[in-house]
């Protein structure tokens, strides 16, 4: 009986996922986008964070 | 118990007076034990009956009663009569006794009196011995409901047997060949053993003479929570039937005090423990797998899937500023997501993206960054690549509306040329093979513990699982 809640819930959160487009991918909400954005690509720059590599290819 | 006539399976048949009664229900027939009857029968001339008792594997005589006018099977051994379709009533036609079948009263004390002359030599006292056997045996032994069955080649005649032979052909072992499986009242039995045990010492009540230094040759059969055990002698074969007891339930049968000793190993016809919880999981686990398949091709059948835009930009080390912004455009449909896909034609460089999904009416925006870098050569005679050129990001629950696309490229590259693609309400097979692993993993968790029970029951037998990549190791 547990594992049919368990189970059945699994399902219902893979329905749920594929239905919204539910993803775990590392995306920022960010409100208050400068509108000039457009004009002035460079403007939104301030809202990044620093990008470090932390791969490093070659053998 | 199976029927001495037809072999069917005898089922108990209870009367008033608690008289149980064992009747075939395919040819009619009845077994009544000796003190079931009224009266004792007349018995006259005897012969063999060619059949064997369901009681006590005995040998079946047919005897006369009633100057012949009657021929009635019982059984020398345990004096139980079996009656065949119709022989009750004549029975109680030549007797003149309406009541054949009740309860007698109380027996007299064997050694009480002296025996009359001129009767049958009485059957020696069954007396238990203690033959190096099972638990399982000895209770087998003890329940005179579970019935023991024997049959006789002495005379070259093969006689109905308890259970056959049978190649199940299923079990992956090579001793197959010298230990078939044994069928017996539907249920398959898998070789657990052979031994060859010698009565040491005699306690109790068996049903058949037990002298000590009797060997036999022992064989085992398992079917959890029964056992069936074949005894071979010069003389004869009995196969007992046995059934698993938990050893508090043994232990109050016989009101023994105190608690029982721990329990150590498995016994061979000990039930699994987790039998249960596996034979329920599984078929829930298949409908659970299949609804998840069913409903990822219902959603994947009605999702978009469809392609946005495709952006292509270049990027110049020259260049003043590198950011990118894309005009507006739409994104329709219900809440779902959006798969941005990065292509470069990075060569031996690394490039990172940050970018923005911008709504134009809020200002909101998703933001997130994704790497690429290729790298390949030759090193020592041999080619080599690493990485990609190409990456994706899902964003999440994008609701419909008007977005521009903002890009940032940062890379060792002096000139990169790169392709964002934007589709819409992409289906994940990747979370139906999440939802499928995560289903898998209880029913493989409760079925490594139910394999790991097995493992245990059989090392004990005479076919402990083992793999040839375990016979590798150990050779290793």
């Amino acid at each position: 009986m547990k594992y049919t809640i368990f189970g059945a819930g699994i399902v219902a959160f893979l329905a749920y996922a594929l239905f919204v487009g539910w993803s775990y991918s590392d995306v920022d909400e960010v409100k208050g986008v400068p509108k000039s954005v457009r004009e002035n690509p460079g403007a939104y720059r301030e809202h990044y964070k620093t990008y470090v590599r932390h791969h490093y290819y070659g053998k | 118990m199976n029927c001495p006539k037809c072999q069917g399976p005898l089922q108990f048949l209870h009367l008033p007076d608690g008289i149980d009664i064992e009747s075939c229900p395919f040819c009619n027939g009845a077994f009544y034990d000796a003190d079931e009857l009224t009266f004792d029968l007349p018995f006259e001339d005897a012969k063999d009956a060619g059949c064997l008792c369901p009681r006590c594997g005995g040998a079946m005589r047919g005897a006369t009663v009633y100057g012949g006018k009657l021929t009635l099977d019982h059984c020398g051994r345990c004096k139980g009569v079996w009656f065949d379709q119709g022989e009750m009533q004549k029975l109680r036609a030549l007797s003149g006794k309406e009541n054949v079948v009740g309860r007698r009263g109380p027996e007299p004390e064997a050694g009480a009196g002296p025996e009359p002359a001129g009767s049958e030599p009485a059957e020696p006292p069954p007396v238990v011995a203690a033959v190096p056997a099972t638990r399982e045996q000895i209770l087998a032994a003890f329940n005179r409901k579970v019935g023991i069955k024997a049959k006789k080649d002495a005379d070259g005649r093969k006689k109905p047997a308890a259970a056959e032979p049978f190649d199940c052909g299923l079990w992956d072992n090579p001793d197959i060949a010298r230990n078939p499986c044994v069928v017996h009242d539907g249920r398959k039995y898998l070789h657990f053993q052979t031994s060859k045990p010698m009565t040491t010492y005699v306690l109790g009540e068996f049903n058949w003479r037990v002298a000590v230094g009797d060997e036999a040759l022992a064989r085992d059969f398992v079917c959890p929570p029964f056992i069936l055990s074949e005894d071979k002698t010069e003389e004869d074969t009995t196969w007992s039937l046995g059934e698993h007891m938990e050893p508090q339930e043994v232990w109050q049968a016989f009101k023994m005090e105190g608690v029982p000793p721990y329990r150590t190993g498995t016994a061979p016809a000990q039930p699994n423990p987790h039998g249960p919880a596996l034979d329920s999981m599984a078929p829930v686990f298949w409908k659970l797998a299949a609804a998840a398949a069913g409903i990822f091709a219902l959603i994947a059948g009605f999702s978009q899937n469809k392609v946005i835009q495709t952006f292509p930009f270049q990027y110049a080390v020259t260049d003043p500023e590198r950011s990118r912004v894309t005009f507006p455009f739409d994104i329709a449909g219900r809440t779902s997501n959006v798969r941005v896909k990065v292509d470069s034609n990075v060569d031996n460089q690394w490039a990172y993206f940050q970018m923005a999904l911008i709504d134009t009416r809020t200002d909101e925006a998703l933001d997130f960054g994704r790497e690429v870098g290729y790298y390949h050569g030759v090193d020592g005679g041999e080619s080599w690549s690493e990485g990609s050129r190409s990456d994706t990001a899902f964003l999440p629950s994008v609701k419909a509306g008007s977005y521009y696309l903002r890009v940032e490229p940062e890379t060792d590259s002096q000139l990169l040329a790169y392709t964002i693609e934007l589709k819409r309400d992409v289906p994940r097979v990747s979370y139906l093979l999440w939802a499928w692993l995560l289903l898998v993993l209880p029913v493989g968790w409760v079925w490594f513990r139910h394999r790991s029970f097995e493992c245990g029951r059989w090392q004990e037998s005479d076919h402990p699982w083992t793999t040839e990549d375990d016979d590798d190791d150990d050779d290793d």
